[in-house]
């Protein structure tokens, strides 16, 4: 791979009534008060203009990649086409002296085909892997990768085609033996699929207040050590009580039934090292369900870009296990959880809608079972909702441009969208959403005390029904007092908030920021903007405010996802999450499961890697789309949100983590930091990889391909093929491939992306 | 006058890198920050001082932790909470812990000297029976002094994003809430660079988080080295394969142009290094950490425990100066305010008795400064289970008597009846009359900062200076 090669062709300082100019890059001129910048039409691949206050501290603030000049966020400078030429004018606000200088990049190193769907792989799904690569569309065409090139958007089309994996369909199919399945029952949700025998019971879950666990404490007869097939219980004179005295567990149970006998079977059938079994393997907290459920499907299903999609709303709008409804419950998080699966590509307006309604959401952020205010008992409203919907659901903060910049007043300071008033009246219209009624006795779904999977119920005379004042001054209401009068109230608050002009802007930039790039220009994130108005990129989407197809296709298709010229931007790029990161290894080396029911169980990585589904520690998310780390990127003005959970401590837990999966696989206690204590329980395949070792050189080149997308510079390519070389370690086969690799993931091309 | 525009964010940056010349862009939690020496008088510390923020993430329900108990005040509380029981959200007056105080009996206090305290943190009162705790109360972020018809008719400038959480948060650890968000950096980091002399010989940042990255330890050049309360974790095999560490240190010592991977780098350098450093001093006690002793005990607990450990390793790390960032989340009781917060005080009670009994036990009881923060205040009124964002607070400091002016309520305990006229924005969402500017400032002269680097750690400080009670001694409540 290429070095950098950036080359610094002018600084200059704007002093007072001076003009330079120079034929090949760009001037400035000061009128007045004003600093314009005149920038040439493009000369290099990649040109950057950057500001200094002390040429110290250089901020970009304007670049070229081949197509016209445009700002960097946050800047939003006036540019402007300079008539009879093809140069720009760029107006800088009063104040803003310093230096100015140019970078650019003159040589642009191509990248091979699979080079480039490699990193369309990377920031599209859990990471790319070498069939995946070799089978994307059209990858061995001379034109792959060009600007009229459709290849990328075919891929995305056929993801959008694929059947969803649905993650409580998923769940329901290997968990109660007596679900049914009402998916095609009006009221019902296409994910509430009946039970597959074929399965049997793979996960636990409860019926009432009793869990069926996958082990011998299970119940259910024939499935425990309490009760066999016949119901009868399983005592001392019971043919099925142990003779063995290590067949009982810790608390003198019997370890007997079902899920300890198909345990038992499998760890005869394997029971070589590494793979440290144990007869607890089908033994685990019912919490973790949810996760299990969820590292299925970031690992081996192939609605990819779904749940890519879904993961990220999923940091949208956040329930977390802190504070929240009942983490032993399982059904009602991964219904939750299929919203986002469900309308990946679907509207936003459904989305916020199913959230709000939803009882989950509900208890998390307290507006289930809220009611008007009482002037006898002193009781308002609860405004959490009201708030929580404003600032991260739909308008944020600050009232916004098309391009994500924030509007100014005419003093220049930001605006704010809301105040305290605007929290206190809209606390008013989420009152009177009740839970759901209960099933009944014979329930369809996990209900443990209450109903947490159907919508809110409405109780009118629960609701306030007082006019609202909306943000614009305009009035929602009155509407009748009945349930069809809440349903309205609420409908028409999201509708407000929906359709207010920051949604597209403030929705773009999450969503450019986690798939793509942390710091997008403001072109970026108008396009992403307009796709999600208009409903519309390039044509396809649904026309409709808020199409999710539109707004995903312009997040990845946007020459600034696209582009090869911008990886020698400084600023391009982001860090990826820590949990994409350990995805991708598993999904690039086919991480297979031994366990009995195939579990491929990360446990606990909140607490190493600071990231696991479901954990976020509040509704802010792991991280802030703002946070700046101090050194480079907070010197430049720029954020990079994954930043915040890289720490001293996380970053060597992320380290080993990633070297574990390759040295052991999924293994804790003595072995690692990802698995359960002491136990190897999912192996990577590295039987392609070990064909090559022989060549290290090749090695290198096939793993800098699935990990690093061939990004790996020249510099740590030479490192790593003398550190695998070395004589004194005389490294051969499947050691040699684990040990390019743990160097391999070490490196900063691995952990980012640009 | 608009405040917000007198300290606007270019300038405020600015200000804050005068007090770090000579770093230049250094981005290290494990850096020689002997260079800054010149940031504040040079004088020799031979004394060891330490501040533990023990950060309540989520807005305390404060006015349940200290409540009044003179009859008159007492019943007052009990209506605008809803009463005992039902929706109500009133701590029954025969449960809470008696204290008196005699500064809040006075005009510019409470004007009443019985209050109490939560049923559940009796060690609190032990403490405060014993001088060796101090409430604050009705803390909260200010630009300035504000009264309520001020508030009111917007004549004094309010804090951005009033009531949010980020907003506060932040504010708390900037002391800067005129502007919003991290940028203006913490007054922890801005105290290790204005006191970087402190700890000369140490290869470790003067700010040390258990509770991961935050911007109260994040200074211009600074940041915490962050370590984990279960032991120091080590890059695998790094210390044991010198192939392995060779190829590691030429990946992470490679110039990158991408801002991501240089800064990625950088960290993990740092990391590595420290974690080496860090694993040494703490095997060179008499009595090594043993991460099992506290497996199966509360965060809070295990925090605390390292924090003691790491003072214990002081000498072997060459502290003479130490900021402890401990976070415990889980205090926004919007659903449900009672028993989740009796189960956090729980937790809080044995933890801060565990570590003040190691503080104790190794006689650094005069050295060690203890106190909390959180976001906000709630609302007094229910909003039938739990509460809202709100604004003032109380709060708690804990020293050895002799140090700390112990066995009193400092501040002024607010008038708790809804809709009264000093300080209730609505709802019960109490105006504070104490500025965390000044609970800050009373640490920070403790700490050791000299007067002319205080408003470079307290920006706003001059705006409260007028009501201090002494100059190095804002609120009366440590010896500096």
């Amino acid at each position: 791979m290429p070095s950098l090669l950036s080359t610094l062709l002018g600084i200059f300082l704007v002093a007072t009534l001076c003009t330079f100019a120079t034929a090949d890059s760009f001037s400035i001129t000061l009128d007045g008060a004003e600093t314009e910048l005149l920038l040439k039409d493009t000369i290099d691949p990649l040109e950057i203009i950057e500001f200094s206050s002390n040429m110290k501290d250089w901020i970009p603030i304007a670049r070229n990649y081949g197509n016209q000049w445009e700002n960097i966020f946050p800047h939003a400078y006036d540019l402007s086409a300079v008539a009879g030429s093809t140069d720009q004018a760029m107006v800088l606000p009063t104040g803003e002296k310093g230096f100015y200088r140019k970078r650019s990049a003159s040589t642009i190193n191509a990248s091979s085909n699979k080079e480039l769907a490699s990193r369309f792989l990377t920031q599209a799904t859990f990471g790319p892997s070498r069939s995946e690569i070799n089978s994307f569309p059209n990858i061995n065409s001379n034109t792959f990768g060009s600007p009229e090139d459709d290849s990328f958007e075919d891929w995305i089309n056929a993801q959008i085609a694929i059947s969803p994996f649905y993650h409580r369909a998923y769940w329901r199919e290997r968990s109660d033996p007596d679900y049914i399945d009402e998916s095609a029952l009006a009221d019902r949700l296409v994910n509430e699929v009946g039970h597959n025998p074929a399965y049997g019971q793979q996960f636990a879950f409860s019926r009432g207040q009793t869990i069926y666990r996958t082990d011998w404490t299970n119940p259910l007869p024939g499935y425990g050590g309490l009760f066999d097939i016949n119901g009868n219980v399983i005592d001392e004179n019971h043919p099925d009580w142990p003779t063995d005295s290590n067949d009982f567990d810790w608390q003198g149970r019997p370890m007997t039934g079902l899920h300890f006998d198909n345990c038992i079977a499998h760890i005869s059938g394997t029971g070589n090292p590494p793979y440290r079994l144990n007869k607890y393997d089908t033994n685990y907290p019912v919490s973790d369900t949810r996760q299990l459920v969820w590292y299925k499907a970031a690992i081996d299903a192939p609605d990819q870009l779904r749940q890519r999609v879904a993961w990220a709303l999923s940091q949208y709008f956040v329930v977390a296990e802190l504070g929240s409804n009942q983490p032993q419950a399982v059904e009602r998080w991964l219904n939750y959880y299929d919203i986002f699966t469900r309308h990946a590509f679907g509207n936003f307006r459904d989305i916020l809608d199913e959230v709000t309604w939803s009882p989950h959401m509900g208890y998390y952020l307290s507006h289930i079972e809220n009611r008007k205010a009482n002037p006898n008992q002193g009781t308002y409203p609860d405004e959490n909702y009201a708030r929580e919907v404003m600032q991260l659901f739909t308008i944020g903060l600050w009232e916004l441009n098309e391009d994500g910049t924030k509007e100014v007043d005419a003093n220049g300071d930001a605006i704010p969208t809301y105040d305290n008033d605007d929290i206190f009246e809209f606390a008013k219209v989420f009152t009177g959403m009740r839970r759901p009624q209960n099933r009944g006795p014979d329930t369809n779904i996990e209900e443990l005390s209450n109903n947490y999977i159907d919508p809110m119920r409405v109780d009118k005379s629960w609701h306030d029904f007082d006019p609202k004042t909306l943000l614009d001054g305009t009035t929602l209401g009155p509407f009748k007092q009945n349930a069809n009068g809440v349903r309205k109230d609420v409908a028409g608050l999201l509708d407000h908030l929906f359709n207010h002009k920051n949604v597209p802007p403030f929705f773009a930039r999450f969503m450019i920021q986690r798939f793509t790039v942390s710091n997008p220009s403001p072109a970026y994130i108008k396009a992403v903007a307009l796709a999600f108005k208009n409903g519309l990129y390039e044509g396809s989407g649904s026309g409709n405010r808020g199409c999710m197809e539109a707004t995903i296709k312009a997040v990845l298709l946007h020459p600034e996802a696209r582009s090869a010229s911008l990886a020698y931007d400084p600023s391009h790029g982001k860090l990826r999450e820590p949990l994409i990161r350990l995805m991708h290894v598993a999904r690039a080396f086919e991480l297979t499961s031994n366990r009995t029911y195939g579990w491929l169980y990360f446990k606990d990585t909140h607490d190493t890697i600071l990231q696991a589904p479901y954990e976020s520690p509040s509704v802010f998310n792991f991280y802030r789309t703002n946070y700046a780390p101090n050194g480079p990127i907070g010197d430049a003005a720029l954020n990079a949100p994954e930043f915040q959970i890289h720490n001293d401590v996380s970053a060597l837990q992320l380290s080993n983590a990633l070297i574990t999966l390759i040295v052991h696989g999924i293994a804790g206690g003595n072995y690692g930091n990802i698995g359960q204590r002491n136990l190897v329980d999912s192996v990577l395949d590295f039987t392609y990889e070990n064909s090559i070792s022989g060549n290290t050189s090749n090695l290198i080149d096939h793993l800098d391909l699935i990990l690093c997308a061939g990004r790996l510079t020249s510099e740590n390519r030479a490192t790593i093929l003398a550190a695998a070389n070395t004589p004194s370690l005389n490294l051969t086969g499947i050691d040699k491939v684990k040990y390019v690799a743990r160097l391999i993931v070490l490196t900063p091309e691995f952990n980012t992306l640009y | 006058m608009d405040l917000k525009k007198k300290i606007s964010r270019r300038q405020f940056i600015g200000q804050a890198n005068c007090a770090a010349v000579g770093t230049a862009s250094l981005l290290s939690s494990l850096l020689s920050l002997r260079l800054t020496a010149g940031a504040a008088s040079a004088s020799n510390f031979t004394d060891y001082k330490a501040l533990v923020c023990l950060f309540l993430n989520g807005g305390n329900d404060s006015f349940n932790m200290l409540v009044p108990r003179q009859q008159s005040a007492y019943n007052e509380y009990e209506q605008v909470r809803g009463g005992v029981g039902g929706t109500g959200l009133a701590i029954p007056r025969a449960d809470l812990h008696q204290i008196t105080s005699s500064l809040q009996n006075s005009p510019n206090g409470a004007g009443y000297s019985n209050f109490g305290i939560h049923p559940d943190l009796p060690y609190l009162k032990t403490l405060y029976d014993q001088g060796d705790l101090a409430f604050v109360s009705n803390v909260g972020s200010l630009i300035e002094p504000t009264s309520l018809v001020q508030y009111n008719d917007g004549s004094k400038p309010k804090p951005e994003g009033l009531f949010s959480h980020p907003d506060h948060q932040v504010h708390w650890q900037t002391l800067v809430p005129q502007v919003r968000g991290s940028a203006p950096k913490g007054w922890g980091g801005r105290m290790a660079e204005v006191m970087s002399h402190a700890n000369q010989q140490s290869n470790i940042a003067m700010n040390i988080s258990l509770s991961g990255a935050n911007v109260l330890q994040s200074g211009t050049t600074t940041v915490p080295y962050i370590t984990d309360p279960r032991g120091v974790v080590e890059l695998s095999n790094y210390g044991q394969d010198p192939t392995l560490a060779l190829a590691v240190d030429d990946i992470l010592g490679q110039h990158y142009q991408s801002i991501y991977s240089k800064t990625l780098a950088h960290t993990n350098r740092n990391s590595i290094d420290a974690s080496v450093a860090f694993k040494s001093a703490l095997d060179s006690l008499s009595t090594p950490f043993d991460p099992s002793v506290i497996s199966g005990e509360t965060q809070t607990y295990q925090r605390l425990s390292m924090v003691s450990k790491i003072m214990e390793a002081r000498t072997a790390l060459s502290m003479n100066r130490q900021i402890f960032f401990v976070e415990r989340g889980g205090w926004d009781h919007h659903n449900e305010l009672l028993t989740p917060q009796s189960d956090l005080f729980i937790e809080l009670n044995e933890a801060i008795e565990i570590f003040w009994t190691a503080i104790q036990s190794m006689g650094l009881q005069k050295n060690v400064v203890l106190y909390t923060a959180s976001d906000f205040g709630r609302t007094l009124t229910s909003n039938g289970s739990g509460s809202d964002h709100a604004w003032g607070g109380n709060h708690f400091i804990i020293s050895g008597s002799g140090n700390i002016n112990g066995g009193e309520i400092y501040g002024e305990y607010p008038d708790l009846a809804l809709n009264n006229s000093s300080t209730d924005l609505g709802r019960g969402r109490i105006l504070p009359t104490t500025s965390v500017d000044s609970y800050m400032a009373e640490l920070a002269y403790w700490y050791g900062v000299p007067n002319s680097e205080m408003s470079t750690v307290i920006p706003n400080i001059n705006n409260f200076s007028s009501s201090f009670v002494s100059p190095n001694s804002p609120l009366g409540i440590l010896n500096s």
